[in-house]
């Protein structure tokens, strides 16, 4: 069994994120004015046998545009972001599901040199800032972020943990 | 049995027995077919294994046998006084169409994954359209994606492959502003559908690099639990790779993609009613840089002859697809060596799994090493799986097991026709409610109409798709660098060497077939034809595709509604001369909530597409206005058929006929129209249709950005009321710009039909409409360019 | 003349391959379509030819991001070979998606590490449509002969010009690095839809300090004939050569 790495990227501070106005913009249609702002990230999972420096090159090198972009491994960005952002929903494609991007970043490693054996899978990760309860919180995965029949997805509630 | 097939204990088994047997294998076989299976399996004195049951039910599903189109139906039409009563068997009936009007133009039709038609003496055109609806409602941006994948293979597999030039999507949604609260369970809310669908459509066909440039959108509440999905491709395919055959001792050769447990049951499935339980498995995901990769070395190999055939795997998977190649031969097939995308299938499962992206290939002995090189040369996976061997049988075999042995000739034709029963009732036209008293706002209803959902502009969705990659699209689909109009069809030159070339377009108008389905159908097949002429293709040159969707036809009146409207398809394809090249049913579109025990149908559905020739590409007209100065003309007489038009809707106006078209008067003027496009001497030209005259003209106003004044009096019309004249929905209608100086040719030319000059292009940023002298209503372009594009938001 | 030799690369997802081979060819090059694991296993060689070509497409489907994987490939796999082909003053042109591979492999605007980026439109979505470009003061050859202002096709949902700092943007201004901007019909700067992506002053496309690295997000290959123009119907000179076809012929001509 390898180990285990989640790694996140999203856009710098003063790029704007085009995705999370829009998914605000979807949300607020379903019902829930309370949503107040969005944002978006890319997540890749890696399970294998990788070193630390390794992963350090998959993000860099492989995957990171260093002008617009930024990353961090596992939930570094949420600690960053903190309670300003109380809502952290993460998608994945559910097993046997095509990832095309996986696919993709599997062969992107092994060009940079990586050639060991890596499972790749990705998903999305979106922080949403407002006031919610649980129920509205389901409804903003069923009708808008993710499709239960092919994605699964966790909601990370930021103060009930805190709290 | 043995150690990888199951045995499935058919002998001797009892009516509920074989149903339960067809209902938890999700076979969708109904008790008439179970017998067959049974008396067969009786006579070889054996059960059928797993893999067997499944490869009957797969090639037997209405999806591939089209059991209701090939059924002998019982057709009974009822109006007051009369009853008739006819036999009749669908798909005969549109073939006997085409039969009828052919001619060498067409060259191959209903018997390969696509139809084809000449293009020159080199080349022809391919052209399918299909449907994925059901996957399409359940996870709008897969279903949508693996459609336009599904289709565009059906043209790589159409002969010997024909190369991609142009993707169509036709699609009905529920209205955009449903009420998120009143959905039944398990229905996603429309706009979102029409977000994923678009998108789907848009990831894949982009990243195929296929314009996409041609199609539809309606909206209508009656697709609220059920979408419709319409994937067309048309490809260039060269006239001596039309023909293919297998011949005994090829390989069988998969290409493509991996396969895994995707789609089992797609075929079956497809037929089925929604429900919310359906299994997860039936929604796939798409991977098209696979199906590029693919494309990219499957046209390479063509070019280098390096197979006898090839077909896609689509619904039934290899199932399917061996088993059609096979089908006058026999096949082998080893199904360990097929390459799966993870460990655990079971033979069967490998057998009709729908993984997306792969193609079967028939590859003599002599060609192997060279075709397994070309494809990984550019890492696309190609195995061979087995061998095409004259033996009359499909034998599958899993580690040395032999888990199927089934008779090609009881696989292909040993499901006789259903006997059915349908019926129509012809209801007396209803009384007009027309003209509403009290004074009427003119521009209000103008821009109600301009600016509905259905009339509005695509925009928002034209340009997410690449309409240009490829470059060749020379009329596209909406006008003038801002997209200020809509064009009629889309003109491409395939070739870049010549300037001949092809107009697509379609015609579909769900609306009028609630009142009824045989006007509908005429309906439809004049406006697909009509668009292409409208943009200079040559009347006589235009093949035409019918694809049905329909709702509930175990339900006698459904069943009805479709005959009549397949009878209206035979009556008005050969009324203009055109041919039907391919075709496909989608059928049991309906949807029980599982709340309330209510059934839903989608409202029985006809798109015909279109594809026509145009000789020189250099000789089109767009819908724009041009020129200060010029004439315009309307060709065509109006009738006061505003039945379901969109006047009647958008205002909430009951009754009414539905528009009739009349080939024989608008055959000859369409012909007319030709010459005077042909000749330079009509500069612009529109058809009018949904909406009727006033939205003709405003959209040739607002593309052209140019003012007209128009003397609505001059309209030839049976019915002189204002809005009669504004907003029916007559059929075989064109406005015409006419350049002053060819006035007298013009006039010419269209002697015979009726034609009337209604006024000029102006020097202004004003559509004036004059009625009985006075100045009816003015309207400013600027307005009405943004009512029309804020119609339909993203 | 002798015509010059066009390698236009080609990996899966490339898709624009076609058009730009037949724009060469009228062009009066010789232009080849090769895919690169020809190069990468030395059959084909890139110094026997005289220009490269990325063309548009989806490499790779765009995963990770528009160019990304592409873009890394030649890092690792051509990186000297392309740095030869460069000292040697070969043109290397990137349309779209190679434009997106040039920049996002570092080749331009320097050659060196990557500094600016194409990002996602503002729009969130792919999008074709028509633009206005104003050509500017550019050291390259290969828009000599174009008027002051030219419509091309843009179509991508990553084509918004983003440089790494101000100072980035600063030296491209002032290096002169900028083709061209996206205006109006009368060369002004505007907003959404004129400026289709939202890019930073309005840049379309850039070239190397020699203006022999090229790349852009129009398309010149869409607009070889004015047939192809949105509106031609109401051009009074269609049977003159399209913009893009200006283009490609200068790119022949710095061969002569």
């Amino acid at each position: 069994m390898g180990r285990v790495y989640l790694l996140e990227i999203c856009n710098k501070e003063g790029i704007p994120d085009v995705f999370g106005i829009e998914i605000k913009k979807s949300i607020r249609e379903t019902g829930i004015p309370e949503i107040e702002s969005v944002l978006t990230s890319d997540l890749y999972h890696f399970e294998g046998d990788l070193s630390s420096e390794d992963i350090t090159k998959i993000a860099e090198d492989v995957l990171l545009d260093g002008v617009i972009q930024e990353y961090f491994l596992g939930d570094e960005n949420i600690k960053r972001r903190g309670l300003e952002y109380p809502v952290v929903i993460d998608v994945f494609y559910k097993k046997g599901v095509t990832d095309a991007v996986a696919d993709t970043v599997s062969i992107a490693i092994k060009d940079a040199g990586i050639k060991k054996d890596v499972k790749v899978s990705t998903g999305k990760r979106y922080y949403l800032k407002g006031q919610f309860n649980r129920e509205e919180l389901e409804k903003i995965c069923d009708k808008v972020l993710a499709n239960r029949l092919v994605q699964e997805y966790s909601i990370n509630i930021l103060e009930e943990k805190n709290g | 049995m043995g150690r990888y097939a199951e045995e499935v204990k058919i002998i001797g088994a009892d009516v509920n027995r074989l149903m339960e047997i067809s209902e938890k294998n999700l076979l969708s076989l109904n008790l008439d077919e179970m017998r067959i299976i049974q008396d067969y399996f009786t006579s070889l004195g054996r059960n059928p294994t797993d893999c067997e049951i499944e490869t009957i039910a797969q090639t037997w599903s209405e999806h591939c046998y089209h059991k209701i189109f090939r059924a002998d139906i019982e057709y009974t039409e009822k109006s007051e006084k009369t009853q008739k009563k006819q036999k009749i068997t669908l798909l005969k009936e549109i073939k006997k169409a085409t039969d009828k009007v052919k001619g060498d133009f067409c060259i191959s039709v209903f018997k390969d994954n696509a139809g084809i038609i000449k293009f020159d003496n080199k080349y022809g055109i391919a052209f399918k359209v299909e449907t994925h609806n059901h996957p399409s409602a359940l996870e709008p941006y897969g279903g949508a994606g693996t459609g336009i994948g599904g289709v565009i293979r059906d043209i790589l597999g159409a002969g010997k492959g024909a190369f991609p030039i142009l993707n169509t999507d036709i699609f009905c949604f529920g209205l955009l502003d449903a009420s998120y609260d009143k959905l039944p369970e398990g229905v996603l809310h429309p706009r979102r559908v029409f977000r994923g669908v678009v998108s789907g459509v848009r990831d894949y066909g982009n990243r195929m690099g296929i314009p996409t440039a041609s199609g539809a959108i309606i909206f209508d509440e009656g697709y609220q639990n059920n979408c419709l999905v319409y994937c067309g491709t048309l490809g260039v395919i060269p006239l001596d790779k039309v023909e293919k055959k297998v011949c005994n001792g090829d390989y069988v050769v998969v290409v493509g993609g991996r396969t895994g447990r995707d789609g089992i049951h797609g075929a079956t499935f497809s037929s089925v009613a929604l429900d919310k339980d359906i299994s997860t498995s039936v929604v796939q995901i798409g991977n098209p840089i696979v199906e590029k990769k693919m494309m990219d070395v499957l046209i390479k190999a063509r070019d280098e002859n390096l197979y006898n055939a090839v077909t896609d795997c689509g619904a039934g998977g290899l199932s399917s697809a061996v088993g059609e190649m096979g089908k006058d031969v026999g096949a082998v097939v080893y199904l360990e060596q097929v390459p799966l995308k993870y460990e655990g299938l079971a033979p069967w499962e490998i057998w009709v799994s729908e993984s997306q992206e792969r193609m079967v290939l028939a590859v003599p002995e002599k060609n192997l090493t060279r075709l397994l090189q070309l494809f990984s040369e550019e890492d696309v996976e190609a195995t061979v799986i087995g061998q095409f061997i004259k033996s009359g049988k499909l034998e599958i075999f899993y580690n040395g097991e032999q888990v199927c042995c089934l008779d090609m000739n009881f696989l292909h034709r040993g499901l006789p026709p259903r006997k059915l029963k349908a019926s129509f009732y012809l209801k007396r036209p209803l009384t007009d409610t027309t003209t509403v008293s009290g004074v009427i706002d003119w521009k209000e209803r103008i821009f109600n109409v301009l600016g509905s959902s259905n009339i509005a502009s695509k925009e928002a969705v034209i340009t997410q798709y690449d309409h240009e990659v490829q470059a060749h699209t020379i009329i596209k689909p909406l006008t003038g660098m801002y997209h200020d109009g809509p064009s009629d069809a889309v003109v491409l030159n395939p070739l870049y060497d010549r300037w001949k070339g092809i107009a697509v377009a379609c015609g579909i108008n769900p609306f009028y077939g609630k009142i009824d389905p045989y006007y509908m159908a005429g309906c439809c097949i004049e406006e697909a034809l009509r668009n292409l002429v409208a943009v200079g293709a040559d009347p006589t040159k235009v093949a035409i595709l019918d694809n049905f969707c329909w709702g509930d036809v175990n339900n006698e009146e459904n069943l009805g509604a479709l005959t009549r409207c397949v009878k209206g398809c035979y009556d008005f394809a050969t009324g203009y001369k055109l041919p039907f090249i391919s075709g496909k049913d989608s059928l049991n579109n309906f949807f029980i909530d599982k709340k309330t025990g209510v059934k839903t149908s989608i409202p029985g559905t006809l798109l015909i597409s279109s594809v026509g020739i145009v000789s020189d590409i250099r000789k089109t007209v767009t819908s724009n206005l041009k020129k200060e100065g010029s004439c315009l003309y309307i060709c065509g007489k109006t009738h006061n058929e505003m039945g379901m038009s969109e006047y009647y809707r958008v205002h909430k106006i009951e009754g009414g006929k539905v528009p009739e078209p009349l080939p024989a008067e608008t055959f000859p003027l369409m012909k007319k129209i030709h010459k005077g496009i042909k000749s330079g001497i009509i500069k612009s030209c529109h058809d009018c249709s949904d909406g009727g005259f006033i939205v003709a003209l405003m959209e040739m106003a607002m593309g052209g950005e140019k003012g007209v004044s128009v003397y609505l009096d001059n309209i030839p019309s049976s019915n002189n009321s204002i809005d009669v004249l504004l907003f029916s929905e007559s059929q075989g209608r064109f406005i015409v710009e006419v350049d002053r100086k060819f006035k007298k040719q013009f006039e010419n030319i269209m002697a015979g039909s009726d034609v009337r000059y209604i006024g000029n292009i102006e020097e202004s940023d004003e559509v004036k409409v004059y009625y009985k002298k006075n100045l009816l209503v003015e309207i400013v372009l600027k307005e009405a360019i943004d009512t029309w594009k804020g119609g339909l938001k993203w | 003349m002798v015509k010059p030799r066009v390698l236009i690369l080609r990996v899966g997802g490339t898709n624009c391959d076609r058009e730009t081979e037949w724009a060469f060819e009228i062009a009066g090059a010789l232009p080849e379509r090769v895919h690169i694991n020809r190069i990468k296993e030395g059959n084909k060689k890139l110094n026997d030819y005289q220009v490269l070509v990325i063309p548009g497409g989806f490499s790779y489907g765009d995963d990770i991001s528009a160019g990304k994987v592409l873009a890394n490939e030649i890092r690792h796999n051509l990186k000297d070979e392309i740095k030869r082909f460069i000292e040697d003053k070969k043109p290397v042109i990137g349309i779209c998606n190679g434009f997106q591979v040039l920049v996002k492999a570092g080749i331009l605007p320097w050659n060196d590490k990557q500094d600016v980026s194409l990002g996602w439109n503002d729009s969130a979505r792919f999008e074709d449509r028509w633009v206005y470009l104003k050509i500017e003061d550019t050291k390259s050859p290969f828009f000599k002969g174009l008027p002051p202002v030219i419509k091309l096709p843009v179509a991508h949902a990553e084509g918004k010009f983003i440089p790494e700092s101000e100072d980035i943007l600063k030296r491209i201004e002032v290096e002169k690095l900028i083709i061209f901007r996206y205006c109006d019909a009368d060369g002004n700067l505007k907003g959404y839809p004129y400026n289709p992506n939202g890019s930073i002053n309005n840049i379309a496309g850039i070239s190397s300090p020699d203006g022999l690295i090229v790349g852009m997000m129009p398309h010149p290959e869409r607009a070889v004939l004015r047939y192809y123009y949105p509106d031609w119907h109401r051009e009074e000179n269609r049977e003159e050569e399209g913009y893009g076809f200006i283009f490609f012929r200068n790119i022949v001509k710095y061969f002569s």
